[in-house]
């Protein structure tokens, strides 16, 4: 574990190096955050007044959107942040995941690594965290203060979406990581099988398109069914990552190199 | 050969070694043997397996055929059994270039388990020595092709290996630079260490190499180190 440790540092040294890929990536969950956060406060706002939410209403339903109540439609835009949030996680996560041992490459290290007592597993894990590790830190502070915001919504409370619940919590700490890091690591094996960037984007966007729709839509359902339903599907997801670290070990053979 | 190999100083022993990529054979029955202090240069056309040759030698590819041994380990053990004992220069450098000079030196010594203490006193004389002391703590992307290879050999030296693998190291640089690094690679030979010198630069091989041989898709040793022009285009029309 040594090893893969300073095989993750080193990675975060090198990310933390990149101030503009660090505030493109901040940005987006901040923006993102706040505009969900700016509508939720707006829309308590505007159902606590004694005749704008039932425009608001009628409004939706002269735009085809059926909401039958402020606080069923303020559910549905928390669902749609929580599906976003997990989505671009794991997108910015893979995408640097799916660039990682092409960087060795390019830079011409790969060979000095593998000189090294590191089995192939170990580099495969330690390039997953590197890569996923500032995302998730900025997804967990991000989700954080939207949770303080949240238990400030009046209409959210009264929707029972489960925001700020053991269920959510889980989602968050647990079940978000396991799936990025499960995604990552095929994005890490990627970026280690092919030789050229371009191969490699786009057998990241192959597995984004798939992975967001069924991590996304599968962990916000799972918040809704409770905290069982969670367990499962992060317990999931730390299986299919750690599959895909031992698979990525036998299939990556000596002629890393070459 | 075999007077060396009696006195136990073989480092690096391959013995009819061969190597195939997708069908395609690429080295074939390549035997040789350099001993601890000894300088082997490599010569050969272009594609002709050099490179390939060194990545045998360094463990980093395994051989279809033969056997390869460094330092009395088998090229098939793991890298556990093997580690520190290659070093490996490549024309390419091989440094992180959002890193300091100093950040890449610990970034390999705690891979190869050397403690951030050890690194420095390993090679801080010889960084200096090598007029790269100033320039440790600025990013090597700073660097030019002259300070990256004196880097990379400073790498090299810090795992205090028995075998030397260069793969054209002095190829981007400047004449001084190339001496620099000519007189080091000298130093670390009567150190007792084994190198492997792969290189285009046939007048550099006569004058730093013991004995040098010819790659082609088979080794062929030179019988001595001198007129290799020569003895280049004789092999090159015989292969």
């Amino acid at each position: 574990m040594t090893r893969v440790r300073v095989v993750i540092l080193r990675e975060w040294l090198e990310l933390a190096r990149q101030p503009v890929m660090l505030g493109a990536i901040t940005a987006l969950f901040v923006l993102l955050a706040t505009v969900v956060l700016g509508a939720l406060f707006l829309l308590d706002w505007a159902f606590g007044q004694p005749s704008a939410g039932d425009e608001l209403l009628t409004w939706f339903d002269a735009l085809g959107i059926s909401v039958t109540s402020g606080a069923q439609f303020s559910g549905t835009v928390w669902r749609i942040n929580q599906f976003l949030m997990c989505s671009q996680t794991l997108g910015i996560s893979a995408v640097l995941a799916g660039h990682t041992v092409l960087h060795d490459r390019q830079c011409h290290t790969l060979p000095f690594m593998l000189l090294a007592p590191l089995r192939r597993s170990e580099l495969l894990l330690g390039k997953v965290v590197g890569a996923m590790g500032i995302p998730t830190l900025l997804f967990w502070g991000v989700s954080l203060i939207e949770t303080l915001g949240f238990s400030q919504v009046s209409l959210l409370q009264e929707s029972g979406c489960g925001a700020g619940s053991l269920a959510w919590w889980l989602a968050v700490v647990v079940g978000v990581p396991m799936w990025t890091a499960a995604i990552c690591g095929l994005c890490a094996l990627a970026s280690a099988l092919v030789r050229d960037v371009r191969t490699a984007q786009q057998i990241v966007w192959f597995l984004l398109f798939f992975a967001t729709l069924f991590c996304g839509t599968g962990l916000t359902s799972c918040v809704d069914q409770g905290v069982w339903a969670v367990i499962w599907f992060s317990v999931l997801g730390g299986i299919a990552f750690f599959a895909t670290v031992w698979v990525g070990g036998v299939l990556l053979g000596r002629d890393l190199v070459v | 050969m075999e007077a060396r190999e009696s006195v136990s100083r073989v480092v690096l022993d391959v013995r009819q070694a061969g190597f195939q990529r997708r069908s395609r054979s690429i080295l074939t029955d390549v035997s040789l043997q350099v001993a601890s202090g000894e300088i082997l240069g490599v010569v050969g056309p272009n594609g002709g397996g050099k490179s390939t040759l060194l990545l045998l030698c360094a463990g980093l590819l395994r051989p279809t055929s033969g056997t390869i041994q460094v330092a009395g380990h088998s090229a098939k053990e793991t890298s556990t059994a093997r580690a520190g004992a290659v070093g490996l220069i490549t024309a390419d450098h091989g440094v992180y270039p959002l890193l300091t000079g100093w950040e890449n030196l610990r970034f390999f010594g705690r891979l190869f388990g050397l403690d951030d203490a050890l690194v420095k006193a390993r090679v801080a004389d010889f960084v200096e020595a090598l007029g790269l002391g100033a320039a440790m703590n600025q990013r090597t992307r700073t660097y030019s092709s002259g300070m990256k290879q004196k880097l990379s050999l400073a790498r090299a030296r810090m795992m205090d290996p028995r075998l030397l693998l260069m793969d054209e190291p002095t190829a981007n640089l400047d004449p001084v630079s190339a001496d620099t690094l000519l007189q080091a690679v000298r130093s670390e030979a009567s150190r007792g260490v084994a190198v492997v010198w792969v290189t285009h630069d046939l007048l550099q091989a006569q004058r730093l190499c013991d004995q040098v041989g010819f790659v082609n898709g088979r080794f062929f040793p030179f019988s001595e180190p001198t007129n290799l022009l020569a003895q280049f285009r004789q092999q090159l029309g015989s292969t």
